[in-house]
């Protein structure tokens, strides 16, 4: 018995909520990436970046306090920042920690693991902000140091932060960059420049979101739950289950504890598992990686979380017995 | 084909995708300020999706005005996806998952039960009790039913004796049913079917009653070892009921589906959202 009238009907609802849902924050994403672009100058983004390699790493990991956006809207943020110069380990450490760790995310985390009868929010509030933030720094250590234009995908406007003087990239009218962008827009005046500039980036960022969002809905209306739940016949079985559930669900930062909670005869530690995993790697943002970064960089930003999220969530499971 | 018709195809095409963002924006505004919006969406992100469709629109029109002066490159496989995106919207638009046709989201006015019991014709919407045939039963929502029966520890109120409680009705077996509303947290993609296992009364038709919104009566009592097994899916990944709690039925009735038949809220005392 579905409340949806047909499977077809089924699936676009879904494809329109995910879209609708994710559309404001991928806005907001595209402008910030638009207003980096064109007026943010390379000196004073010089000037926030630590020397350290750890502070780069920290910085990266905490900014989502500052900037809290989900995992939708980072992706074109995260573009613009590498292509700008910003060190590839701080972007990197951004793009995978800050959808979680920010304060909305994790109080909607403490909120629902404290509505549920899994108790202990203090617990799964910092265990999913350390699944999160261990492969975070991984991924951003392994890729520390790399060049931008072996990060990226396709042939991007680079403006390295050590050419401080490097003017915007606005001086050309034509698609010749291969970036895609007409950055002279036809000659717009600078703040409808920018406003275009984050009409085309969400144009394009959104077309992967709408694939993506199409798959997650397939996979609702037509898998059945048991296909992932049947899985669960032991804590570590139940911990890959619920996090292939994640990555196919694609369920925003905000929300997604809640419906992890949801599966209250799971084993607790896979619900945070589910947490975890869903808001660095999942289909939409598979496909959206596919479109921003080079096949190695989009594997290795698949594979690290999924195994150090996986192995670290059995080790938390079997450390904290209460957890089973 | 000359270079000059080229252009001028590539220009309405500029045109043509710009148009689609600013449909895309136009679309998300209007439905925020419809009560359609709740169809897909918690009507607590009105404002966000207001402001995200107002962003949009503004960077559509930029982006005309860039098309119009030839700074910007349209993509076919952009226009493809914008264009079956705004084809779901309108699929989805005219019948709507667990949410009946004519209604408002005006949630103070939720369409009170038929129980032919005491109302309260004072208040905006429903009592949070209700008297039948001299027995006071605790109206709640489903969700409010099953964390209330899954979570009798800690702040929560124990689950009440005598509840009431309203949603679709899920045939089983002849003897027992699943009344289920579908809760929201965010947008209809994280929605949980929320259920309560009731046991059927003697002269119920199960077959007529399917699919049908129902009000039902009834005291808490543990969940019996026979239960049949539930639906695996009920329109949603996820689907949840309580494991320790059914509730056995005094009165069951066909009703009116509330004005807002998804669930937003959940309370842990009473008065209960209902």
């Amino acid at each position: 018995m579905s409340p949806f009238d047909s499977p077809l009907v089924a699936f676009a609802s879904l494809v329109t909520a995910v879209v609708l849902e994710a559309a404001p924050f991928l806005a907001v994403g595209a402008l910030i990436s638009s207003v980096v672009h064109r007026w943010v100058p390379a000196t004073v983004m010089l000037r926030l970046i630590p020397r350290h390699l750890a502070g780069r790493v920290g910085l990266g990991l905490v900014a989502g306090c500052a900037l809290p956006t989900c995992e939708c809207g980072v992706v074109p943020v995260v573009r613009r920042l590498i292509a700008r110069g910003v060190p590839v380990e701080t972007a990197i450490a951004y793009l995978l920690a800050a959808p979680v760790i920010n304060p909305v995310v994790l109080t909607s985390t403490w909120v629902a693991f404290s509505s549920s009868n899994v108790g202990e929010p203090l617990f799964a509030t910092v265990a999913r902000v350390v699944l999160v933030a261990v492969p975070a720094t991984g991924v951003a250590l392994a890729l520390a140091g790399t060049r931008s234009s072996a990060i990226l995908r396709g042939p991007v406007e680079l403006q390295p932060l050590t050419a401080p003087d490097a003017a915007p990239h606005t001086a050309h009218g034509a698609d010749d960059c291969g970036c895609g962008h007409d950055h002279s827009r036809g000659g717009l005046p600078a703040p409808l420049a920018v406003l275009a500039d984050a009409g085309a980036e969400f144009l394009e960022m959104g077309a992967w979101l709408i694939v993506g969002a199409a798959a997650s809905a397939a996979f609702k209306i037509f898998v059945p739950l048991s296909v992932v739940t049947d899985l669960a016949t032991s804590p570590a079985a139940a911990i890959a289950g619920m996090m292939g559930l994640a990555m196919l669900l694609s369920i925003c930062s905000e929300a997604d504890a809640f419906v992890a909670t949801s599966f209250s005869t799971l084993p607790r530690m896979s619900q945070v598992a589910f947490t975890a995993i869903g808001p660095m790697v999942d289909v939409k943002l598979v496909l959206m990686f596919s479109r921003v970064f080079t096949p190695r960089v989009v594997a290795a930003l698949v594979i690290v979380p999924t195994v150090c999220v996986f192995l670290l969530s059995v080790v938390f499971a079997y450390l904290h017995m209460g957890m089973l | 084909m000359s270079t000059a018709v080229r252009l001028y195809l590539l220009r309405v095409a500029a045109l043509f995708e710009s148009a689609l963002l600013l449909g895309f924006g136009a679309f998300i505004c209007v439905l925020a300020a419809s009560p359609l919006y709740v169809r897909f969406m918690h009507p607590f992100y009105t404002w966000l999706s207001m402001a995200g469709g107002v962003l949009l629109v503004c960077y559509a029109c930029a982006l005309l005005l860039a098309a119009l002066r030839g700074g910007y490159t349209p993509h076919l496989a952009r226009m493809l996806c914008f264009g079956a995106l705004l084809a779901c919207a309108a699929l989805a638009l005219p019948k709507t998952p667990g949410i009946p046709q004519a209604f408002t989201a005006d949630l103070s006015t939720d369409a009170p039960a038929t129980f032919s019991g005491a109302e309260n014709p004072a208040g905006p919407g429903p009592a949070p009790r209700v008297t039948l045939n001299g027995q006071t039963y605790v109206r709640m929502n489903t969700a409010e039913f099953v964390m209330a029966a899954d979570q009798q520890t800690g702040d929560n109120e124990p689950l009440p004796k005598y509840v009431a409680l309203r949603g679709i009705l899920v045939p089983l077996n002849e003897h027992y049913a699943l009344v289920t509303r579908m809760m929201l947290w965010c947008c209809l993609a994280d929605g949980v079917q929320m259920g309560v296992v009731i046991t059927l009364p003697p002269d119920a038709d199960a077959q007529a009653l399917a699919g049908r919104w129902v009000s039902v009566a009834g005291t808490t009592t543990p969940t019996p070892d026979n239960l049949p097994p539930l639906p695996e899916q009920l329109g949603t990944a996820v689907a949840v009921q309580s494991p320790t709690t059914i509730l056995t039925t005094h009165q069951l009735h066909t009703t009116a589906p509330p004005n807002a038949p998804a669930i937003f809220e959940y309370r842990t005392t009473e008065p209960y959202a209902y």
